[in-house]
């Protein structure tokens, strides 16, 4: 086993901190569905969390550029970094246009879709520290299959509640605004796995 | 490294020449949607001429993508154009789509955000053209990174006039199938500057690979 140079090590410890704000993110999406109250708030301060997403893809992003040697391919480094950054970017939004469309109580699908989004940020953050030590490739695979597994149940949520959406015919623009913000939340849960992808991926190379 | 005269693209099998053309292309496109939305007249003809440009741009990526099977020697990986060629189809397919649906649903007058967004697309591709540029006759890796900075502000740009638009659209539009047809518009426009943001991504990726 190659001992990895401090200056490596540097490109995991900015992975996990992204993939640690990315997991803030998701939770206090989850958490403001759940107990649904400051919705302004909430989304000013997922703006913020979101804003020291960005800085930490930057500074991977300078790293990338300023270092010779990369623990990773620098490709893979590149679209980790990216994906992770889409995720918060997509929680962030579905929160702001919660914020936008004053709405005044979650549906019981959006609480379902926010839980499994706050399970796969919670994967996503551990085989991304998984990188670090290859050693437990078949861990880290599991728990790639298992936010795999999130995306289709993601996937088959939204499914329903849109056919229970087209149902409110009472209340057709809050079905618009509804069907918009599941849109957000599905694919802030398809970019976990397609973190989930790359990092399977990077396994196979480096295995 | 010590060489001056570096290309990433292969000018022996003129691919320099292909992804040239598809910029071209792009920018004219996103002219076309521009004036479209402006002049909202003679939809036919414009969603056609767009239609035809889309058409144009996938005969070019079918012809990239036979060369790249063909050429021994790519400076750049061979998914990397191959990357490149899809990513600026797409910018393609939703500047059309968002066209088409103006027409599809029978838009009367368009919302005025539509041509701010319009706006931010010619400024986006023209920046994609200028990439394309720095990528062929490379100097430095700034030379490429500055356009794509560049993009990434328009995409956060893009954003912000989505978000007002929509907030505009729900407050002041009562139809609630209008408020979805526009929801609709609205969010192909904003995606076809995140797939210009894809193509920068890609940009990068292609210069720090090779950095």
């Amino acid at each position: 086993m190659i001992k990895l140079l401090p200056k490596q090590e540097v490109f995991f410890d900015l992975f996990e901190q992204q993939a640690e704000t990315v997991n803030k993110g998701a939770q206090c999406l989850a958490e403001l569905l759940k107990d649904f109250r400051n919705v302004e708030d909430v989304a000013f301060k997922l703006k913020a969390t979101e804003h020291d997403g960005d800085e930490i893809a930057h500074e991977i992003m300078r790293k990338l550029n300023t270092t010779f040697v990369t623990p990773l391919d620098r490709e893979d480094i590149h679209s980790l970094t990216s994906a992770l950054d889409d995720i918060l970017d997509y929680i962030e939004t579905a929160s702001d246009r919660m914020a936008l469309y004053e709405i005044k109580e979650p549906t019981e699908a959006s609480i379902k879709l926010s839980a499994i989004l706050a399970k796969s940020t919670e994967l996503t953050l551990q085989a991304v520290c998984g990188l670090r030590d290859m050693k437990n490739a078949k861990t880290i695979h599991e728990v790639c299959i298992e936010i795999n597994r999130l995306e289709n149940q993601g996937d088959q949520i939204n499914r329903a509640a849109l056919a229970e959406l087209f149902k409110m015919i009472d209340k057709p623009v809050e079905a618009l605004k509804w069907r918009e913000i599941y849109g957000h939340i599905e694919t802030a849960i398809d970019k976990c796995e397609e973190v989930a992808e790359i990092i399977e991926a990077t396994l196979l190379k480096n295995a | 490294m010590g060489i001056s005269k570096f290309r990433f693209l292969p000018s022996e099998e003129n691919f320099f020449e292909l992804f040239d053309e598809i910029a071209e292309i792009l920018v004219n496109a996103a002219v076309c949607l521009h004036d479209l939305i402006v002049n909202y007249q003679d939809i036919d003809t414009k969603t056609k001429a767009l239609r035809k440009m889309e058409k144009q741009v996938d005969k070019i990526t079918d012809d990239i993508c036979q060369r790249i099977y063909i050429s021994f020697v790519t400076p750049i990986d061979r998914e990397d154009i191959h990357a490149l060629a899809a990513r600026m189809d797409d910018v393609l397919d939703y500047i059309e789509a968002s066209a088409d649906r103006m027409k599809l649903y029978g838009i009367d007058k368009p919302r005025k955000e539509a041509e701010e967004l319009a706006q931010v697309l010619v400024e986006s591709t023209k920046l994609i053209q200028a990439g394309i540029f720095a990528l062929n006759n490379y100097r430095d890796i700034e030379t490429v990174l500055n356009p794509c900075i560049e993009i990434n502000k328009l995409e956060n740009q893009a954003d912000q006039i989505q978000r007002r638009a929509l907030a505009r659209l729900f407050k002041e539009e009562a139809d609630p199938l209008e408020i979805a047809k526009w929801q609709e518009i609205f969010s192909r426009l904003e995606t076809a500057t995140d797939r210009c943001e894809d193509v920068a991504n890609i940009f990068e990726s292609i210069v720090v690979k090779n950095a």
